[in-house]
């Protein structure tokens, strides 16, 4: 292991620690403790409908600002040929306007967004296409190569990241209290493992 | 896989454990979310180890028995688990995968890593947040239990990272590209990551999780 990855991913893991740092997707959960029942005000309130789009374009129009509730402009965005993930300036403009239109304004406490609900690829897609090239440079904390606003990141992310845990280090069970068997061995293997640095 | 089939249980049983603990709306649909996001990734993982030729098919062992902990309040038992799962697993597997993906080369493996890492992040938050807003909160006797509970959490820990960890693991030329690293090396960010970054943390939070580490092997069946 290179000692560049190495201290990355300390960086990284201290970063998680400090509940406040928000520096990309997975920093974004649902957990204030006061967290309140309320819905989201709404940007518009409902979703987009339809994949008739033609490719990378906002074929509908966009009406009223964000936050106004009730009959929302409808974006409707089409995959381009190199997939929704790679960048495509017309798409990741048809998916700003898109991901704005249907994103409640509170996405992290509303119940109407966030894991893939409500169910609609052309928002899944939208949402990879104005992530994917900018994962490392939030992560980082540098400038973004596809800026975007910040409240229709914020949407897009707890869209696909709010809470998750794809992993194959999932946790295991959290031990009982009374889980105090003895293990002699670990002290031995722990100790060999540190020797190592 | 089958380790996504086993956290899925976890997540939903602290998803339920979260509805009754007192800590915060939607707490518990959220780890019911991260329970779908297991069973789901675990299939991408599948897939990848059928794409590479082999076969994506395990026994899952019984569901592990989610403790409740009786005897301590909802939420301090609640936040033991959200520690455990949250500030401990899911920092390390954060810490982990980080450390495979800085080195693994642009692709499509890459890009599923880095969903995966972005969604550990998420989860590791989660339990930070929440321990760290509800922690201060505690009387002096929650306070006292969650401190009592940190060296078995951590010794935990230790015994399943390192059970994860073959320290005699060396992956061959390529193995980066696949995301895989020496056992020994992630033994060593392992310790790194607990001591460098937990423990400070826990600290700052009026946790006593350095000395809780100092006696992880001193503990002792009841």
């Amino acid at each position: 292991m290179q000692a560049g990855a190495f201290e990355a991913a300390l960086r990284a893991a201290a970063k998680v620690t400090l509940g406040t740092a928000l520096f990309g997707c997975g920093a974004i959960a649902r957990v204030s403790p006061d967290e309140t029942e309320a819905g989201a005000g709404g940007r518009g309130g409902a979703e987009p409908t339809g994949l008739g789009g033609v490719g990378g374009t906002a074929e509908a129009s966009v009406g009223g600002a964000s936050g106004a509730g009730g009959e929302a402009p409808v974006e409707s965005c089409q995959e381009p040929a190199s997939g929704w993930a790679a960048y495509e300036p017309a798409t990741f403009a048809c998916c700003t306007a898109a991901v704005d239109a249907a994103a409640p304004a509170d996405p992290e406490s509303s119940r109407e967004w966030g894991f893939h609900t409500p169910e609609d690829p052309m928002l899944d897609g939208c949402c990879a296409q104005i992530l994917t090239e900018n994962y490392d440079a939030l992560w980082s904390g540098s400038a973004l190569p596809h800026p975007v606003d910040d409240g229709v990141l914020a949407a897009c992310c707890v869209r696909a990241h709010g809470n998750a845990g794809c992993t194959p280090w999932g946790p295991p069970c959290p031990p009982a209290m009374d889980d105090l068997e003895p293990v002699p061995w670990i002290a031995g293997r722990g100790d060999s493992a540190r020797g190592v640095a | 896989m089958t380790n996504e089939a086993q956290s899925s249980y976890v997540f939903e049983a602290l998803g339920e454990q979260l509805d009754e603990a007192g800590l915060g709306a939607n707490l518990g649909a959220a780890a019911r979310a991260f329970a779908r996001e297991e069973l789901r990734h675990g299939e991408l993982c599948g897939a990848v180890v059928e794409a590479l030729g082999g076969s994506a098919v395990a026994g899952v062992e019984d569901q592990p028995r989610f403790p409740m902990h009786p005897g301590s309040t909802r939420r301090e038992a609640a936040l033991r688990n959200l520690l455990s799962i949250g500030c401990l697993s899911e920092t390390v597997a954060v810490s982990l995968i980080g450390a495979e993906r800085e080195e693994m080369p642009e692709g499509p493996l890459r890009e599923l890593l880095t969903q995966i890492w972005a969604d550990e992040i998420g989860h590791a938050r989660f339990g930070w947040t929440l321990v760290a807003a509800h922690a201060p909160l505690l009387t002096a006797e929650e306070r006292a239990q969650l401190a009592a509970y940190l060296p078995v959490a951590l010794r935990h820990l230790e015994r399943h990272e390192l059970a994860h960890l073959p320290d005699a693991h060396a992956p061959g030329a390529g193995s980066n590209e696949l995301g895989l690293c020496s056992g020994r090396d992630a033994r060593v960010l392992f310790y790194a990551t607990v001591e460098r970054v937990i423990l400070p943390r826990l600290d700052a939070l009026g946790l006593p999780a350095r000395s809780a580490w100092a006696s992880r092997h001193a503990l002792r069946a009841a």
